[in-house]
């Protein structure tokens, strides 16, 4: 009897312990390999020449006007997209925190969509209203309210554009970030401050703004980074004086031109230099944490009619901006034959069904599927694990672990894939060759730290003794993980997994850089490939975008079913 | 400064919170509104600050009507429950900052700074931020912010409730010994019964919205008018009871314990159902000492709890309900259970109570 309980006793601790070594060794082992290494390639690559050391790249590339100008370039659209993010965020913040209404909550999951649109997709339709003969050009000709087309997307208004689409995209994640800051200000110490007579712009400029700066930054540093080094965006506008954009096409000739190296470091450089900003900022901001809540009124307030009536005015208008890219990319899938008119003339979803039958659209869409699922599911067992050990099992180095998953946060998928490219070519590896299996590690590592968030989240709120309960009471760690930990934890996994598959699937900068031929496109590259084509390529690149954005809102909604939650609720945990 | 509410009510869209309260705060009082949780007297408190609208009724302060006079203006301190410290500003920060908002000279701001620190014995910790101040340091900056604008109320909204039981101790004196040196009027809520009767020179005990009955610690422990305060405050025996005379507020009544003649304040018809309390300590057992004139009655031993200074004994009536009885520092050796015990109680511990009670009640 003995006997057999201290071999069973032994079994499951040689199991426990190779679930609680084996995990973390098997994270920093693909983490080595797929993310630091090529990182570490691109940084070595880019400060060594043929007789060593060298700083000449970066000389080079600062004294290149065209560099220098990109640099500046993507600097400004970093910085004005974050600006114009703010300016729509900071009111949507604050009037979800103070104010309830009738509808709110569906408000409020509607203005989180812009996340799930591409922007790049987005771009499409921006350039069949903005084209010199687009939509917009020849509703005014039309009417003599100008006599020459408007050059909207030439040289500095595509910047605009870019920012604009950029803006639009971002917004949702500083609207999450600022209104979950503005509601952990304690509606007590607002309070407080009215008693004491202070004045509403001096409780916003000396309360709220203090108290939520740490969440704002949180939020604006990923926004800029984003925007920074988005490569779809520009690419697809049309403006090509961008970082990424030099980056993508740097790719095929980067044996010869070393410089590409020196822009990527500059990128990831730059990238850490803002994390580490934010990081300090929340570091610091850990010294305002204080008591729980204790008795709290109730912040949100019930506006006047009139009140309400500006909330939705505002509201609707930054969604219809936010949307009309996208509506208008509606407009052309379903127009036949959309050219020189501001309006189409005639429809059909006849380009619907081009994208199943055309080899093209169809490849990309088996292809992103399959990708995005073996990357979720590769997100979801390793992100579960990590959580797991990370808030229940005490291990060494736990915060390092932890610190180590959230790495890909601050690589931009740009510097991923060329990294990948640099480091993997002429290996089994080769993307030229076969790229599935980087495009999967590099979907799968890139979201890899939503899920451990997620399922952090999820088990920081599920009290231990749960689980300790069912122990007791006689079940097996792996019954204990089915019956108690798995079904808690389903909103959380179904909410991370969801976002881990639809940013996999709405991948921009590892899909053009690492699929390079055609049998492997996922379906951005399709859509970017059709975009380029002549004829009515564009047209079925709108219509496979439509379908994109289709399918994820889609399972977005199957999702928030299954969950019984609010739409914006998804996307917070 | 005194405080009048006028038949105050306060809705909260079809929920009464507060209902037709009318109770007076005397002058340089620390009075208290207790009651169990929901009971309205947070509510209460919140529309004496102005951080609530009243629904209807009158709040005066100093015989003036501040009804709808903005919080800002009425010149009140606060403390609330989880203090509402500002948490970017060190301490001296979050009572200078309310200073920097009152029109006074500068020379005036720093003494009322230095004031407020060393009333509440702060100055060691002036330029920590709250977070790294303890529960009980934390609660004595809310009172010193408070008091920096020399407010001429104070209001403290179950201020000690997140303390723990020594640290509450503690707390107590600073604020009884603050209280005492400022000789401000001040409206205190808990629901913590020991810390009102310790602490309050007058209670106001709240029950569903209302005013249940106002008056000192003592005058509410040994005088409670109706069932629900005798139960909520300490600890009784409630029996029903019935009026079988009256003669010069003496009345003379049935009850399972047998007859008895009970003085009362209050007025009550022959015939009429009524509800006795009384005191566990009122119940003594019969032994050498029982004073000749007492009533006595007999009872069915049950279980007795040894609690160190007292002794708390589970007696029966005959219709099996349960009375308890207490006794302090006792050598006396309680009789084996089931066996009949005779005890008794002096009239004048028999608390005549106009309302019939039915099962257990919320304390």
């Amino acid at each position: 009897m003995i006997s057999t309980h201290f071999r069973s006793s032994l079994k499951w601790d040689f199991k426990e312990g190779l679930f609680t070594y084996a995990v973390p060794f098997l994270v920093v082992l693909i983490l080595g390999v797929f993310l630091l290494l090529p990182v570490g390639t691109l940084v070595l690559k880019s400060c060594v020449g043929p007789t060593g050391f060298t700083l000449d790249y970066f000389k080079l590339l600062f004294e290149n006007k065209l560099y220098t100008a990109s640099i500046i370039n993507s600097l400004q659209i970093g910085l004005c997209s974050t600006v114009v993010a703010t300016f729509i965020s900071l009111p949507l913040s604050l009037i979800h925190v103070k104010f309830k209404f009738k509808g709110k909550s569906l408000l409020f999951g509607l203005i989180l969509l812009p996340m799930i649109m591409p922007p790049f997709v987005g771009a499409i339709g921006i350039q069949q209203f903005f084209s010199l003969y687009g939509a917009i050009n020849l509703f005014l000709l039309s009417h003599n309210i100008i006599s020459t087309p408007i050059a909207w997307l030439e040289n500095n208004n595509s910047f605009y554009i870019v920012v604009l689409l950029e803006a639009l995209h971002l917004y949702p994640i500083l609207y999450l970030n600022l209104t979950a800051a503005l509601s952990n200000i304690d509606p007590s110490l607002e309070e407080m401050a009215d008693l004491f007579g202070v004045s509403k712009i001096k409780k916003f400029k000396d309360i709220l703004i203090p108290l939520a700066t740490p969440g704002y930054i949180a939020g604006a540093t990923v926004v800029f980074i984003w925007s920074f080094t988005d490569l779809g965006t520009p690419l697809l506008v049309g403006y090509h004086d961008v970082v990424p954009v030099r980056i993508f096409n740097m790719v095929t000739d980067i044996q010869e031109n070393p410089m590409g190296f020196a822009l990527v470091f500059l990128v990831i450089l730059m990238t850490i230099v803002f994390f580490y900003i934010s990081r300090m900022t929340l570091r610091n901001s850990k010294k305002y944490e204080m008591m729980s809540k204790g008795h709290v009124t109730e912040a949100a307030k019930t506006p006047s009619t009139s009140v309400t009536f500006l909330i939705y005015l505002f509201s609707f208008f930054i969604l219809f901006f936010a949307l009309f890219p996208h509506a208008s990319v509606f407009l052309k899938s379903i127009s036949d034959n959309w050219f020189m008119t501001s309006f189409p003339e005639k429809f059909t979803l006849e380009n619907y069904s081009k994208i199943f039958l055309q080899d093209l659209p169809f490849i990309g869409i088996k292809n992103s599927l399959y990708y995005a699922s073996i990357s979720t599911l590769f997100d979801l067992v390793f992100g579960v694990a990590i959580a797991y050990l990370i808030t229940r099992k005490k291990i060494p180095f736990g915060a390092l672990l932890d610190s180590i998953v959230m790495i890909p946060l601050a690589i931009p998928g740009i510097v991923l894939a060329f990294g990948y490219i640099v480091t993997f070519s002429n290996t089994p590896l080769d993307p030229l060759l076969n790229p599935v299996p980087l495009l999967i590690i590099s979907y799968g590592i890139r979201r890899l730290p939503y899920m451990v968030r997620s399922a952090t989240a999820g088990l920081q709120q599920t009290h231990i003794s749960l689980e300790e309960s069912s122990t007791l009471f006689g079940a097996s760690h792996w019954h204990t993980l089915r019956k108690i930990i798995t079904p808690i934890l389903t909103a959380n996994l179904i909410a991370g997994s969801l976002l881990c598959f639809s940013y996999a699937m709405l991948d921009v900068s590892d899909s053009l850089l690492l699929a390079m031929k055609e049998q492997y496109f996922p379906i951005t590259k399709s859509i970017y490939t059709l975009y380029l084509e002549q004829g009515n390529g564009d047209v079925t690149a709108s219509a496979l975008g439509m379908f994109t954005m289709l399918l994820l809102g889609g399972m977005i909604l199957l999702a928030a079913g299954i969950l019984g939650k609010k739409l914006g609720e998804l996307f917070r945990s | 400064m005194s405080v009048f509410f006028q038949n105050v009510c306060k809705k909260y869209g079809k929920f009464q919170a507060v209902k037709d309260l009318t109770i007076k705060i005397e002058k340089g009082s620390l009075h208290f509104l207790l009651g169990p949780s929901g009971c309205g007297k947070t509510s209460t408190l919140r529309l004496l600050a102005g951080l609530e609208t009243v629904s209807s009724g009158k709040i005066f302060i100093d015989d003036v009507d501040v009804t709808n006079l903005p919080a800002a203006k009425r010149n009140i301190g606060m403390v609330f429950q989880n203090y509402a410290l500002w948490p970017h500003m060190t301490v001296k920060k979050n009572i200078s900052y309310v200073l920097d908002l009152q029109s006074i000279a500068e020379k005036e701001k720093q003494d009322r700074l230095e004031e407020a620190l060393a009333i509440t014995h702060l100055h060691a910790f002036q330029d920590r931020l709250p977070g790294q101040l303890s529960g009980g340091q934390q609660q004595r900056v809310a009172l010193a912010r408070a008091l920096a604008i020399r407010p001429k109320l104070l209001l403290l909204d179950e201020p000690l409730c997140n303390l723990d039981t020594q640290l509450r101790m503690e707390m107590r004196e600073n604020i009884l010994r603050i209280h005492e040196k400022t000789k401000i009027t001040a409206l205190y809520v808990t629901h913590d019964q020991k810390e009102a009767l310790s602490m309050g020179s007058a209670i106001t005990v709240m029950h569903e919205g209302r005013e249940i009955q106002t008056g000192t610690p003592k005058e509410l422990y040994l005088r409670p008018k109706t069932p629900f305060l005798a139960n909520f405050i300490g600890e009784t025996n409630l029996l029903p009871a019935k009026i079988l005379q009256k003669e010069n507020q003496h009345f003379s009544i049935q009850t399972e314990l047998g007859h008895f003649t009970v003085p009362s304040t209050q007025d009550f018809q022959v015939n009429q159902q009524i509800s006795i309390s009384i005191r566990p300590e009122c119940i003594k057992i019969a032994g050498p000492e029982k004073i000749k004139e007492a009533p006595s009655f007999t009872l069915e031993a049950g279980k007795s709890t040894y609690q160190g200074e007292c002794e708390t004994f589970q007696l029966y009536t005959s219709s099996k309900k349960s009375i308890k009885c207490l006794t302090f520092n006792s050598k006396f050796s309680f009789p084996k259970e089931g066996t009949p015990t005779d005890c008794w109680v002096q009239p004048q511990d028999i608390i005549l109570l106009p309302e019939t009670f039915s099962g257990e009640m919320g304390s």
